[in-house]
C-alpha cells in the first residue's frame, strides 16, 4: 500500500486515525505494530511473510544478545550474524530483482529443462519484496545500536518490531536511529497542537507528489527513455532528464515529508531526509541534503568502521573508503551496471573534492559553484535513469548534440507537455530553491503564534491537499519511485 | 480551549476530506477473486497462492476508480484543462484543428506514426491465422472477407495537430497488406475510397471515432461490390436510395471530455427512401441477427467490432440472413450452425494486433 494511494488516503488512514485516538494510550503501540502488519500485508501479500520473518528472526538475535550480554564475544557472533542474515536476505533479493529473468531466458535459449511452473512464477516472483531495503537497513541499525547492557532490557521487542514495521516509514524511510527511535516509543504523546502541524506536513507532501512529481512523470515516463538515444533531439533529452531530475526529488521528498507528517501525528519525530538537495555547490555539500538518513547509515555503519581500520592498520586511502561508500550506496538502489556507475560517480566526485580540486572549486564563485554541482547531479541521473550504460552514453551523447539538429521525436513518443506540467516544472524549480530562508526572513516579524497566521498555513494545506486529491484523480495515482529500490 | 481551535478544525476538515470517499452509498463491491484454479492442472496450490497475493492489488485498482466522487473530481479537473488551460491532450482524447478530435488509447496515435510496427514474427503469425481461417472455410464451402476499417487519422489527417505526423517507415496496415499480398485471400482495404468521399462529404463524425453514415455506406458499396463478383445476384445499394437528415450528434470520444457545445455536432444522417424488409432481432450469445423473408439472397455471418454497427442497415438489406458477432475470433460452431455463404471478419485498424 502506497502512502498515496487511495485505499490508503481514504480507507486505511481515516479508520486507523479514528481507532488511534480513541485507543488507550498504553495501547497505542500495539495498535500500531497491528495496523503496520495489516499495512504491510496488504501491500505486499506475497511477501510479508519474508518481512514478518526477518522481523522475528531479528527480534530473536536481539533477544539472544540482551540474554548473553555478558559474553562479549557470543554478542558480536550473534550480531554478525544477525547482520549477515539481512544483509543475505537483501542481496539475494536484488539479485532476483535484477537478474532473474533474464538468467530464465538464458536457462531457456541454452535448452536447459526446468519445471514449467519456474518460467511461469518466476517472472511474477522476480521483485524485491515491499519495504526490505529499508528493513534491512533498519535491522542492521537495531542490531548494532541495541543496549543490550541497560536496566530494561525485556521490553525491547516491541519497539524493536515497530522500529522495523511502523507504517509510514517501513516502505521508503526515513532510516531512523534505534536509540532514538526507543526512547520516542515510550515519550510519545498525542498532542492536537501537534497532531494538526503533522496532517499539515502530510498533506503538503502529498500536494509535492500529486501536484508536482506526479505531473513530471508524465514527461519523465512518457516513453522517451524507451527511445533509440541517437534519436532524441537534445532539447527534448534536456527536458526528459531535468523533468526526471525534479519527479525523482519531489516524489521522495513527498514521501518523506508524508512519513514523517504521518510520524508527528503518532508521536514521533523522525530525522529530516532532504535540505533542498539542488542548492548544493558540490558532491559532498549534495550528500548532505539528499537522503540525509542514508548517507547517515553508511557514515555510521561503513565509513567510520573503514576509517577506524585505515586509522589502525595505516593502509589504504580515504578516498578509497569514499568509493567504497558510494559503490556501495549504488548498489543498494540496484545491482545493475547503470546504478554501479552513478556510485562511483558520487564516491569519485566526493573524493575529488576532498582533495585540492575542492580547495578550488570553494575559491570559485557561488553561482559556478552551483553549476558545477548541479551539471554532476544531473550526470549521475542520466546513469540511474538508464536502463543500460551503453544506453546512458549515448544518452550523454544527445544531450551534448545542442548543435546538430535531430528530428523532433513523435508526437506519440514524447507528446507536448501541457500548460499543467509546465506549471508543474515551474513550481519544481522555485521550491528546489531555498525560499523557505527568505519567507522566514520576510516572516520574522510575523508573529508565528497569531491566530491569523495559523489560520493561513492551515487552510493552504488544506486547500493544496484538496486540489492534488482532484489533480490524482485525473491522472491516476503513480507509485513512489523509491519504493522499488 | 479558543487556542486550540484552529488545530481541531484543521483535524476535522482533514478527516472531513479524506472520509468523503466512504460515505454511503459505497461503490458495487469488487470482483476480487479473478482465477478458476478448479480446472488448473500442474500446480493448483500455486494458483490459488496467485489469485489470494492479487486481491489487494486487484482491490486497489477497482477503488482507485470507483470511489466516491472520483468521477466528479476527474470532470472538475478535466473542466480546468479544458476551459481554463485551453489544453488539448486528455486521457484517450486528443483535440484537433477545428475541433476535430482523435482517439489516443490503445496505441493509436502510434500507429498512425508507425511507431510500433508489427514484427516478421507478427506479421507471418497474421498471416498463418487468416490463412487457416480461409482453408477451414473454403473447405465447407464458403467465401472469406477480411475488411479493414480506417482509423479516423487516415482519412482526416488535415486536421491533427501539427505534431502529429504520418509515420514514414512500414506502418501495421501495410505492412500486412504487403504480407498478404500474394495471399488467396480476399483483403479489402477501405482508405481510398473513403478518402475518394471525404473530398466531398463528411464520413468520420468529427467527435467519434467512427465512420457516420455517409461513411459506412461508402464502406457497404465497396465491400458488396466486391462480393459481387462472386455472387453476382448481390445488389450494391447507391446513395440515391437514401436521403439526407440533419440531426445532432456528440460522440463517443467527446464522452471523454467535458460536455461542451463545441463538441456537439449537426451533421447529415442518410435515412432510407423506402421501408424497409429487414427485421433485426437479437442472437443467441450477444450475437445481432437480420433477416428478410422468403429472400434467396446469400447468408452471412459477420465478425466486426464497433465499425459494423454503421454498416448493418446497409449489409443487411443484401442479406437473405444475417448474423454479427462482436469477435475478433471466427466462431466456428456458430459457423455450422449459421451454414452461411459468406463470411465478413471486420476489424478497425487499430486492431490489427488481435490477429498477432
Amino acid at each position: 500500500m502506497e502512502l498515496n494511494s487511495p485505499v490508503f488516503l481514504f480507507i486505511f488512514l481515516p479508520v486507523f486515525l479514528v481507532f488511534y485516538s480513541a485507543c488507550p494510550a498504553r495501547a497505542r503501540n500495539v495498535l500500531l505494530l497491528v495496523s503496520s502488519a495489516a499495512f504491510l500485508i496488504w501491500g505486499d501479500p506475497l511477501y510479508f511473510p519474508l518481512i514478518f520473518g526477518l522481523t522475528l528472526l531479528t527480534a530473536a538475535f536481539l533477544a539472544g544478545i540482551q540474554k548473553n550480554a555478558a559474553d562479549i564475544c557470543k554478542v558480536k557472533r550473534l550480531r554478525t550474524a544477525g547482520v549477515a542474515i539481512n544483509l543475505i536476505s537483501l542481496l539475494c533479493f536484488k539479485v532476483l530483482a535484477a537478474y532473474g529473468t533474464s538468467i530464465l531466458a538464458a536457462a531457456v535459449q541454452a535448452g536447459i529443462y526446468l519445471p514449467s511452473w519456474i518460467s511461469v512464477y518466476l517472472p511474477q516472483i522476480a521483485r524485491l519484496p515491499l519495504g526490505l531495503s529499508f528493513l534491512v537497513f533498519q535491522a542492521v541499525s537495531l542490531l548494532l545500536d541495541a543496549p543490550y547492557k541497560t536496566a530494561n532490557n525485556g521490553r525491547l521487542l516491541l519497539p524493536a518490531s515497530l522500529h522495523l514495521l511502523l507504517f509510514p516509514k517501513a516502505i521508503s524511510g526515513p532510516l531512523v536511529r534505534f536509540d532514538q527511535f526507543r526512547q520516542q516509543v515510550s515519550e510519545q504523546q498525542f498532542s492536537l497542537e501537534q497532531a494538526a502541524a503533522g496532517l499539515r506536513r502530510f498533506m503538503l507532501g502529498f500536494a509535492k507528489k500529486a501536484l508536482i512529481a506526479d505531473q513530471l512523470a508524465l514527461v519523465a515516463n512518457s516513453g522517451i527513455f524507451n527511445q533509440a538515444p541517437a534519436r532524441i533531439p537534445a532539447e527534448s533529452a534536456w527536458i526528459a532528464i531535468l523533468c526526471y531530475a525534479l519527479q525523482i526529488y519531489f516524489d521522495f521528498a513527498a514521501y518523506s515529508d508524508m512519513a514523517i507528517g504521518l510520524g508527528q501525528v503518532l508521536g514521533f519525530k523522525f530525522q529530516e531526509n532532504f535540505n533542498h538537495p539542488y542548492w548544493s555547490v558540490s558532491i559532498t555539500d549534495f550528500w548532505r541534503r539528499w537522503h540525509m538518513t542514508l548517507s547517515a547509515w553508511f557514515r555510521d555503519y561503513v565509513f567510520y568502521p573503514l576509517e577506524k581500520k585505515r586509522a589502525r592498520s595505516k593502509k589504504g586511502s580515504q578516498s578509497l573508503n569514499l568509493l567504497i561508500v558510494f559503490l556501495l550506496t549504488g548498489l543498494w538502489h540496484g545491482i545493475t551496471p547503470p546504478f554501479i556507475v552513478w556510485g562511483l560517480i558520487q564516491g569519485a566526485a566526493v573524493a575529488l573534492e576532498n582533495g585540492s580540486f575542492g580547495r578550488r572549486l570553494r575559491r570559485l564563485w557561488p553561482p559556478l559553484q552551483h553549476l558545477y554541482a548541479l551539471l554532476v547531479i544531473l550526470f549521475g541521473w542520466v546513469f540511474f535513469r538508464s536502463p543500460s550504460l551503453a544506453y546512458a552514453f549515448q544518452f550523454l551523447k544527445a544531450l551534448g548534440n545542442v548543435f546538430s539538429p535531430v528530428k523532433p521525436l513523435p508526437y506519440s513518443v514524447f507528446p507536448p507537455i501541457s500548460t499543467l506540467t509546465w506549471i508543474a516544472f515551474g513550481a519544481g524549480i522555485l521550491l528546489s530553491l531555498p525560499l523557505n530562508k527568505i519567507t522566514e526572513s520576510c516572516l520574522s516579524k510575523v508573529d508565528r503564534e497569531n491566530r491569523s497566521w495559523i489560520w493561513v498555513k492551515y487552510g493552504l494545506a488544506l486547500a493544496l491537499f484538496l486540489l492534488a486529491i482532484v489533480v490524482q484523480a485525473g491522472t491516476n495515482y503513480q507509485p513512489f519511485i523509491y519504493g522499488e529500490f | 480551549m479558543s487556542r486550540k481551535l484552529p488545530h481541531l478544525l484543521m483535524i476535522l476538515a482533514f478527516m472531513l476530506i479524506v472520509s468523503l470517499p466512504l460515505i454511503p452509498p459505497l461503490p458495487a463491491p469488487a470482483q476480487l477473486w479473478q482465477a478458476d484454479c478448479t480446472t488448473q492442472t500442474g500446480l493448483p496450490l500455486a494458483c490459488w497462492l496467485k489469485a489470494w497475493v492479487k486481491i489487494p492489488s486487484t482491490f486497489n485498482t477497482y477503488f482507485s476508480d470507483h470511489y466516491r466522487l472520483h468521477q466528479q473530481e476527474v470532470h472538475l479537473l478535466e473542466s480546468a484543462r479544458l476551459y481554463l488551460l485551453n489544453e488539448k491532450t486528455f486521457p484517450n482524447v486528443l483535440i484537433g484543428k477545428e475541433d476535430w478530435l482523435y482517439y489516443t488509447g490503445e496505441n493509436n496515435i502510434q500507429d498512425y506514426e508507425c511507431t510500433m510496427p508489427f514484427t516478421k514474427a507478427e506479421l507471418a503469425a497474421i498471416r498463418e491465422r487468416l490463412l487457416a481461417w480461409n482453408e477451414r472455410l473454403q473447405q465447407r464451402g464458403i467465401r472469406f472477407y477480411v475488411v479493414i476499417a480506417p482509423n479516423k487519422e487516415s482519412i482526416y489527417p488535415q486536421y491533427l495537430p501539427d505534431r502529429v505526423q504520418a509515420g514514414v517507415r512500414a506502418c501495421r496496415i501495410d505492412q500486412v497488406l504487403a504480407e498478404l499480398q500474394d495471399a488467396p485471400l480476399n483483403v479489402l482495404d477501405l482508405r481510398s475510397p473513403l478518402q475518394r468521399a471525404a473530398q466531398t462529404a463528411q464520413v468520420y463524425h468529427r467527435t467519434d471515432t467512427h465512420w457516420n453514415s455517409t461513411g459506412a455506406l461508402v464502406a457497404a458499396q465497396t465491400i458488396l461490390a466486391r462480393i459481387q463478383k462472386d455472387f453476382p445476384d448481390l445488389g450494391v445499394p447507391s446513395a440515391e436510395e437514401y436521403t439526407r437528415e440533419i440531426r445532432e450528434h456528440s460522440g463517443d470520444l467527446a464522452g471523454f471530455l467535458p460536455r461542451d457545445a463545441r463538441f456537439v455536432e449537426r451533421e447529415a444522417f442518410l435515412v432510407p427512401l423506402q421501408p424497409s424488409a429487414v427485421v433485426f432481432e437479437e442472437g443467441s450469445g450477444g450475437t445481432a441477427v437480420s433477416s428478410i423473408a422468403g429472400s434467396d439472397l446469400p447468408r452471412a455471418v459477420i465478425f466486426c467490432d464497433s465499425f459494423a454497427d454503421a454498416l448493418k442497415p446497409y449489409l443487411s438489406e443484401h442479406f437473405s440472413r444475417a448474423v454479427y458477432s462482436r469477435s475478433f475470433n471466427l466462431d466456428f460452431d456458430l459457423i455450422e450452425r449459421e451454414q452461411p455463404d459468406i463470411v465478413i471478419f471486420e476489424v478497425a485498424q487499430r486492431y490489427l494486433t488481435v490477429l498477432r
